[in-house]
């Protein structure tokens, strides 16, 4: 299926947002996950099941003022 | 001198605030935070890049330091509140440096967008600390909105100006009860002095200490600088004259008349 994923369209075999995290390599400690908008928490990853089109947000603190 | 700023829920003492944009390395950025004590520091948050997996950031910032999040990238209320949130869910606290610039060119802050976004984020219980074009009528709206602190910029971000907007930020420290903190453009020891004589809270401060050439010896600097406004605040009492006014007795002069 096709997801949007940090602004780009990206095709998937994974099911889950938690089995996308982990395909991507993503520490869960240090990133914050939206998907559709909708903030998920880490225990909540794996329980969330991805649809086609689907938005998704990955983001981490960087340096800033 | 026990001189304790109460602000967001929390006390501090130290009121150099450093923002975390563009150090050389994260290590270089640990040690400038270091020797000037720092209490409160600014990250942002990005969308992360898929291939780059650098070290955490969070992970070079003391432990003792409370993190202000900022909503740099925000245009407007709507993508600052997005961002907000974001950062509450990244489990880091609740005290926003709020930001919402349209601008590219000189990164003005819109006021009107700020303020809508106080409103929100105060009622979901975010210590807010908006970051302003500095008016008198649109912190005191601020404050009413439930702000936290109003940090008025002292020229634009990466500027290194220095506090070209004095005479406007001083009415705002005389009428509004809240801590006020110049942000932006400021880039020596007498810029900052500058702000803390004036009766400023803090002072915040990234690019310039991150782009020196030696980035930790002028934090340290900045924090002398820091205290001894602060210090000149709340001790000198000397305002401005028109007129000379002696400084030794006018008196027994050696002269005939």
């Amino acid at each position: 299926m096709q997801v949007k994923l940090n602004g780009k369209v990206e095709d998937i075999k994974v099911k889950t947002l938690g089995e996308l995290v982990k395909l991507k390599g993503f520490n869960c400690a240090r990133v914050v996950i939206e998907h559709n908008l909708k903030i998920i928490p880490e225990e909540k990853l794996s329980g969330t099941r991805l649809e086609e089109n689907d938005v998704i947000e990955i983001l981490a603190f960087i340096g800033g003022g | 001198m026990n001189d304790i700023l109460k602000i967001g829920g929390k006390e501090i003492t130290n009121r150099l605030f450093i923002g975390t944009g563009k150090f050389g390395d994260f290590g270089l950025m640990k040690q400038a935070l270091e020797i000037a004590a720092a209490q409160v520091v600014t990250v942002a948050l990005r969308r992360v890049n898929l291939e780059d997996k650098t070290d955490n950031i969070l992970e070079y910032i003391p432990k003792n330091c409370t993190i202000m999040v900022n909503t740099s990238g925000a245009r407007d209320c709507d993508e600052a509140v997005r961002i907000a949130r974001l950062a509450r869910g990244a489990d880091r606290g609740n005290w926003i440096k709020l930001e919402a610039i349209p601008d590219n060119k000189y990164l003005m802050p819109d006021n009107e967008e700020t303020l809508r976004a106080v409103e929100i984020l105060a009622k979901e219980g975010f210590m807010v600390f908006p970051y302003m074009n500095p008016d008198l009528i649109m912190a005191r709206k601020m404050r009413d909105a439930g702000a936290a602190a109003i940090m008025p910029l002292g020229s634009p971000i990466g500027t290194n100006r220095g506090f070209k907007t004095q005479e406007i930020v001083r009415m705002i420290i005389k009428e509004i009860d809240l801590p006020i903190i110049v942000d932006a453009g400021l880039a020596l020891p007498s810029h900052l002095a500058e702000c803390m004589e004036s009766g400023c809270a803090a002072v915040l401060v990234n690019t310039a200490i991150a782009t020196a050439k030696d980035p930790i010896a002028l934090a340290k600097a900045f924090s002398y600088a820091v205290q001894a406004g602060r210090l000149a605040y709340l001790s000198a009492g000397n305002d401005l004259s028109d007129q000379a006014r002696a400084s030794s007795p006018l008196t027994g002069f050696l002269r005939q008349d």
